[in-house]
């Protein structure tokens, strides 16, 4: 019969036994490998998401402001432009026009008292007043910016969203009566500094 | 284990920290080289800031008393003298690029050189009475708040009296006519630098501005002449 190796020594506790100490030094540095690798891919990839959707953002808004001058049909066009590009990496997109008024700022709308609202992705007509899941407010046709922005804070919550935003101007029909005999009308277009909206996330 | 083996361990430990420091380094080196990108595509947001902000205040227009102006005639016109700062045409001047402030929201300075002969408009008056010769660009600046403007080596807050202040000394504010704080108006401030020989009268430190990114020059008809003008942020 063989007789282990060390069998019968003192203090010998088996082949395991004896390198079970060694075992915790090695596990931690494994740990230690590990984490500092996982560390390292979140922070390039933190930065890396960051810069790509920085960069759609940009690249986007200069496609869409080809045009610098937004009236309804260059904003319909627009928006099929940007939901129809096709980029190396997955990116969503939403954007708005908005312009300044002593309350604030108000999303653009196309049709006064229709809400054709200059949001992107559109208003869906089939589920009503809703963008983005969340219900638009309809006791008026204006539609506070800050609004947008609250919701799409949640879209974005954690997942590198980027908001910025570009002066353009904006095409507002305005219909004018002249005083005096006749009454006659006529509708102007005025140019309105307003600025569009443009938001990227992962 | 045998002496071997433990060895090996020991190396196979090393080699796993020397693992974990090289995955640290590229991990910071990979932050650094992030902010860097971020940065230049930062440039290019205030390029694009700047000329849609000369595209934008250029091609507006507003109705006056049933007529159609736009804004880069009613300068020219101005500049020709056919009306002054009292009259209604200059507040609507100054109501339209405050609004293009508004969509901007930076700390945004137009200068605008108008050239084709002499001026019409040959001296300016501010609210006070304090009338000054027109010698120097127009300077169409965005009220700067604490939030959007950093100030190099400025004992002020970050405003436009604390930007003008850095260029011209402090207290030496006689550099310029403010023509934007009218009563009623609170208007973005519209300003004419003093000056008669090229130097900034009041301001002991002059050619001295917090940092900044300026545009290309843009060249436009305001009604009868040549208007050259560019813009600047100052970050």
């Amino acid at each position: 019969m063989t007789v282990p190796k060390g069998l019968g020594k003192h203090g010998y506790l088996g082949p395991i036994g004896d390198d079970f100490p060694s075992l915790f030094p090695l596990l931690l540095g494994l740990l230690i490998f590990f984490s500092s690798l996982a560390a390292a891919y979140m922070v390039y990839d933190n930065k890396d998401a960051t810069v790509k959707s920085m960069r759609a953002n940009i690249m986007i808004s200069r496609a869409v402001r080809y045009q610098i001058t937004f009236d309804k049909d260059y904003w319909d066009f627009a928006c099929n432009l940007s939901m129809g590009m096709k980029l190396n990496y997955n990116i969503h997109l939403a954007m708005w026009l908005e312009y300044y008024t002593k309350n604030g700022f108000e999303v653009v709308n196309f049709g006064k008292y229709s809400q054709k609202y200059a949001i992107c992705p559109p208003v869906s007509s089939s589920t009503g007043h809703q963008i983005w899941g969340y219900s638009l407010p309809t006791s008026s046709p204006t539609l506070s910016s800050s609004y947008l922005y609250n919701q799409i804070a949640n879209i974005t919550s954690g997942r590198h969203g980027i908001v910025m935003s570009y002066p353009v101007i904006w095409v507002n029909k305005t219909t004018v009566s002249s005083s005096g005999m006749g009454g006659n009308t006529q509708t102007y277009n005025v140019y309105v500094p307003a600025r569009l909206v443009v938001v990227t996330w992962k | 284990m045998n002496n071997k083996a433990q060895a090996m361990i020991i190396d196979a430990l090393f080699f796993l920290m020397l693992c974990g420091m090289s995955a640290a380094i590229l991990a910071w080196a990979s932050s650094v080289y992030g902010n860097q990108a971020l940065d230049a595509y930062k440039y290019l947001y205030l390029m694009d800031l700047e000329t849609g902000a000369l595209e934008t205040i250029t091609q507006s227009n507003y109705m006056y008393n049933g007529n159609q102006l736009y804004w880069i005639d009613q300068l020219g016109r101005y500049l020709d003298g056919q009306f002054n700062e009292n009259d209604d045409r200059f507040k609507l001047l100054l109501k339209e690029w405050n609004d293009t402030c508004n969509v901007v929201g930076a700390p945004l300075v137009l200068y605008v050189y108008p050239e084709s002969g002499s001026l019409g408009k040959t001296s300016v008056c501010d609210s006070s009475g304090n009338c000054a010769s027109l010698q120097h660009p127009l300077i169409f600046t965005c009220p700067f708040t604490k939030q959007n403007t950093k100030q190099k080596s400025a004992t002020k807050t970050s405003t436009l009296e604390s930007v003008l202040d850095y260029m011209c000394g402090s207290g030496g504010t006689t550099g310029y006519v403010d023509l934007g704080a009218r009563a009623g108006t609170n208007y973005a401030h519209l300003l004419f630098l003093n000056t008669n020989s090229g130097t900034l009268s009041g301001c002991s430190n002059q050619n001295t501005e917090p940092p900044y990114y300026a545009s290309e020059n843009f060249t436009k008809l305001c009604h009868d002449r040549i208007c050259d003008m560019y813009t600047k942020i100052y970050y």
